[in-house]
């Protein structure tokens, strides 16, 4: 899990072009939208492609989104139990 | 994404009350008529929409650099075509929609398109009148998801509904739950069209600054962000009022030269919003008094 966490902020970081960002920088708990890392629409559109590309995950509707983004560690564990690669 | 924060709301003035009399009227009379009465409105707008009125001022001074009397002319005629086109949507709305006629220009690019199974962008713009495409160009090979904002009327929302359902043409409101993408990307997924205004900055604030006439100004990149995550080709689509009854549809490619390099998705984006805007600035030079920005874009 810590691995998987690790990896996944790498890839938002790089996905997202955050480059004033850090691995280190980024909470384990913290919102990735709004007050967090303050991740925008397109962002979540970018997440959306990432866990389908990476883990093979497609988010059904957007409450699941909302859900599966609250923070890296939810998404990490979501990724956890339902990827596919 | 914070959709009460942005500027601009995307509402028809005028009210269910408003807009069902319009509605009403076109059935009984010619659009022109609605174009005398909307003449003697005009100068209400003008005096008493103050911040609109600055807006459209600043437009004309600092993009093509004209006084401020020649400036409140033209936004004096910005305002008149503006009604003008307002008036044809709700004369089509009434029923009269084959009194209006559309030539095209780069049409074949769309048609290409929409034969090949990969899905594509429509970048809009509030040149003229885009969503009389919509009401009055039909295929069936595609499906287009417009994206909308979700403020409008229920009049509106009713006849956009019905005018659109006929031709292949699916409204996406505008929500903060993010439902918005999940149908965009599941429609270019699907090799479906999505078309979305691309020359304001809603919802998504990535934007990128860029020359403009003679001044600057932000321009979204969010649009091109969609385009850009799927790599999908966009369009340009520009709709410019002709006369009473005619319009032109002009479509041009926005190119994504990369040179033969891997790019970024983001620089990607950013190449694509860059290349729209030029396009957008070369047919709205050409047709200064029918972009209707009604806020202050160049700051």
């Amino acid at each position: 899990m810590e691995n998987l966490i690790e990896e996944l902020k790498k890839e938002i970081i790089e996905t997202l072009n955050l480059e004033d960002i850090n691995p280190s920088d980024i909470k384990e708990d913290e919102p990735l939208f709004g007050e967090g890392l303050g991740l925008d629409s397109i962002d979540a559109l970018e997440l959306i492609v990432l866990m389908e590309k990476n883990y093979g995950i497609k988010l059904k509707d957007a409450s699941e989104g909302k859900a599966v983004f609250g923070s890296i560690k939810i998404m990490a564990d979501y990724i956890e139990k339902n990827r596919t690669k | 994404m914070d959709v009460k924060s942005d500027k601009w709301k995307g509402t028809t003035g005028g009210g269910n009350f408003g807009q069902k009399s319009l509605i009403f009227l076109f059935k009984h009379c010619d659009v022109r008529v609605g174009y005398f009465f909307m003449y003697l409105s005009i100068p209400f707008y003008l005096i008493f929409g103050a911040k609109a009125r600055r807006a459209i001022i600043h437009y004309f001074t600092k993009v093509y650099d004209y006084g401020k009397i020649k400036s409140f002319f033209k936004a004096w005629k910005t305002y008149n075509n503006f009604g003008k086109v307002m008036l044809d949507r709700f004369s089509i709305f009434s029923g009269q929609k084959s009194k209006f006629h559309v030539e095209c220009d780069g049409v074949e690019l769309f048609d290409e398109l929409v034969k090949s199974p990969q899905g594509f962008v429509l970048a809009g713009s509030h040149t003229g009148n885009f969503e009389i495409c919509g009401y009055l160009l039909k295929q069936e090979i595609k499906k287009i998801y417009a994206l909308v904002f979700g403020g409008e009327s229920e009049v509106m929302k009713r006849q956009r509904f019905a005018q659109l359902s006929q031709n292949n043409v699916e409204m996406v409101a505008v929500k903060d739950d993010m439902s918005h993408l999940f149908t965009l990307n599941e429609a270019l997924e699907n090799g479906n069209i999505i078309t979305l205004p691309a020359d304001r900055i809603f919802g998504s604030s990535k934007s990128i600054k860029c020359k403009f006439g003679k001044a600057e100004a932000e321009f979204p990149v969010g649009p091109f962000a969609v385009a850009a995550i799927r790599n999908v080709p966009v369009l340009a689509v520009f709709v410019f009022k002709l006369s009473t009854r005619n319009y032109k549809i002009i479509v041009r490619k926005v190119e994504c030269e990369n040179n033969g390099d891997k790019i970024s998705t983001k620089k990607r984006a950013e190449i694509l919003a860059k290349n729209f805007v030029k396009l957008l600035e070369n047919q709205i030079l050409k047709n200064e008094t029918q972009w209707f920005n009604f806020y202050e874009f160049f700051n």
